[in-house]
């Protein structure tokens, strides 16, 4: 992938753009790749033209509030739900034609992870080997067991286990046919403070230690920004941003509201121009731009020598704030599904 | 498959409620033995009493293939709710448990998930009639011990001798399979558009008391219908009970009366099961998995 040319902006934008983004290199093999995914429940739009990229060796954080077209995503890639529309490939192979060889490399944890409670953890775990093709002996599945601290109760039913226990034992059934690619929706959801350390701290090692790709959605920010190395925040189903952690946490990274002379002709200008890719949302009277701080004297002399005056320029707040606008309702705005940083 | 099959009867028989029907089975059949044991001779001579005046009957008339006859009869009624709790439970007891996108995100089509499904649900259903069988034919047999064995009808008494009524035993085994198989078929149809168990069980359970009643009332516009309800055959099995005669009036030994009429209901019955399972299959293939 090349780095994006700047048209229409000047040499300083290139400059800086060249500096502070660094868009993600070509030589990393992409794992899932999402093109224009859309899913309806009757008038209820639940996921509408979102693309995405994971590449491999990501812990990939999918953010996005509850309701906010998560969980139907995560869903769709493990072919629990019929995409509307769009396309999704999966170590580059297209998941509606070869379902059962990207799933036999795919483990997942979806929301609670629920498990036979009348069987013991043992059982579960071979039942769920079996389903994967592997016939592991006792000894095999006991090491896995161990590994996530449940040896010992391994011949206890599910139904004795508590939230923590049935996560973890979820964790290992997700990982028993050592997959590739690991999907967690929410894993952390019920857990006390301990049980969502253990899970970040797993999640860690499966990415640096055992090279995994891990995809993991959250409604939480700072569980993501802790240990995503990309992140993808979605809202009422539209892609908002995606990108490096790094980059979108940034402080330098500042949201801006710019008030024009002529809001039709400054939309226009923006559409046509680089600067889409940094437009955040618009509406009748403002457009939102998530920018680094140095752009933002750029931006506003290309609107000026456009003919376009400028009424405000506002710095909004962090993107951890804009998310935390989000979560708690506060935004009223047409979102910009095009934007990647 | 046969993988598939082996993890679907391990859950099947690793559940509680799978022996719930075992157990029902083995106190009812135990319990009519019982009385038949306690009082059964003043039930026969009490039934047979307008025979006997006309005829001399001897041998044992209550023996184990006529009480076999009895249960199969009064049980084959009962034994739908029985195959219902656990065919009925496959796929919405897992949508209720959660499992069942633990189990559609592993790497195995669904048309073979819902197929093993399904065959694992007719296995129990043969293994439940299977020990209907030993408990209801052997185990009478093994008290009562057998003799020539007598049918009454509404109109008709047909004796059919000793040596000629254990085959007549297991084709009837057979057919009672494929009706309850029917039943099966039905259950986890129904189960794939729940969530909870409950619903396809006393949906599947009501519609057969449905059809039932509807088999029951002759009035012209159920008569129609009647032929194409899969209720209407599932009584089929007590056809081969029913001997050919000769000019002479003697009985034909391994003779059936009626078999078209039988081998209709029994395709008929399998046609059945063969819409209900390719129902399942297609409904299953199209279903998002939301719970």
């Amino acid at each position: 992938m090349s780095k994006p040319a700047l048209k229409g902006c000047g040499d300083d934008l290139a400059v800086i753009f060249a500096t502070q983004y660094q868009p993600f290199t070509i030589d990393m093999a992409a794992i899932i790749k999402v093109e224009n995914l859309s899913k309806n429940f009757g008038e209820i739009k639940a996921v509408d033209h979102i693309s995405f990229t994971v590449e491999e060796g990501d812990v990939y954080g999918f953010l996005g509030q509850n309701g906010a077209g998560k969980s139907t995503t995560i869903r769709m890639l493990l072919t629990l739900i019929q995409p509307g529309s769009g396309n999704i490939q999966i170590f580059g192979k297209n998941l509606s034609e070869q379902r059962k060889a990207i799933l036999s490399k795919t483990g997942a944890v979806i929301e609670k992870p629920d498990l036979y409670k009348y069987l013991t953890a043992l059982e579960n775990l071979s039942l769920f080997a079996k389903l994967s093709g592997l016939y592991l002996k006792k000894d095999e599945l006991m090491r896995q067991l161990h590994r996530v601290g449940l040896a010992e109760r391994a011949h206890h039913k599910v139904k004795t286990y508590s939230q923590g226990m049935k996560q973890r034992l979820g964790i290992a059934v997700a990982l028993v046919h050592d997959p590739q690619l690991i999907i967690l929706d929410e894993p952390t959801n019920g857990l006390d403070p301990q049980g969502i350390a253990d899970i970040r701290n797993l999640i860690i090692h499966l990415s640096r230690d055992l090279k995994k790709t891990v995809l993991v959605s959250s409604h939480l920010l700072s569980e993501v920004e802790q240990i995503a190395s990309r992140m993808l925040i979605i809202d009422k189903g539209k892609k908002l941003v995606e990108g490096e952690v790094r980059q979108l946490l940034d402080p330098e990274h500042v949201v801006t509201e710019i008030g024009t002379t002529d809001d039709e002709s400054a939309l226009l200008f923006i559409r046509q121009s680089e600067w889409n890719n940094f437009l955040q949302s618009s509406n009748s009277r403002k457009m939102i731009f998530e920018l680094h701080k140095n752009q933002v004297p750029l931006l506003n002399k290309e609107l000026v020598d456009n003919g376009i005056g400028i009424l405000s320029i506002q710095r909004l707040n962090s993107l951890e704030e804009y998310f935390l606008s989000l979560t708690s309702g506060k935004q009223n705005v047409e979102i910009n599904t095009d934007r990647t940083v | 498959m046969w993988k598939l099959i082996q993890i679907e009867l391990f859950k099947i028989f690793k559940k509680p409620r799978t022996y719930i029907a075992f157990a029902a089975i083995t106190a009812i059949v135990g319990l009519i033995q019982m009385g038949f044991y306690a009082d059964g001779e003043n039930f026969i001579r009490f039934g047979m009493r307008a025979l006997s005046e006309s005829f001399e009957i001897e041998g044992k008339v209550l023996n184990g293939y006529l009480l076999g006859y009895i249960i199969l009869q009064t049980l084959l009624v009962h034994v739908p709710l029985l195959i219902a709790l656990v065919a009925g439970d496959m796929i919405s007891g897992e949508a209720n448990m959660g499992t069942l996108r633990l189990l559609v995100t592993k790497p195995v089509s669904r048309t073979e998930l819902i197929i093993s499904k399904f065959i694992a649900s007719c296995i129990y259903t043969i293994l439940l009639l299977m020990w209907m069988a030993v408990m209801a034919l052997f185990v009478s047999l093994l008290v009562f011990g057998a003799d020539d064995m007598i049918v009454m009808k509404s109109d008709v008494v047909t004796f059919i001798q000793q040596d000629d009524v254990m085959w007549r035993y297991f084709a009837a085994f057979g057919f009672a399979m494929l009706a309850m198989l029917v039943v099966a078929a039905l259950a986890f149809l129904l189960s794939i558009f729940s969530e909870n168990s409950i619903g396809p069980i006393v949906a599947s359970i009501s519609i057969i008391i449905v059809f039932t009643i509807l088999n029951t009332l002759d009035l012209p516009f159920f008569n129609a219908i009647k032929p194409y309800l899969f209720t209407t055959h599932m009584l089929g099995w007590k056809g081969f009970f029913d001997v050919k005669v000769n000019a002479e009036n003697e009985q034909v030994i391994g003779s059936i009366e009626y078999l078209p009429a039988i081998l209709r209901s029994a395709g008929i019955l399998f046609l059945h099961i063969v819409i209900f399972l390719g129902l399942s299959i297609a409904v299953f293939r199209k279903k998002d998995i939301l719970s």
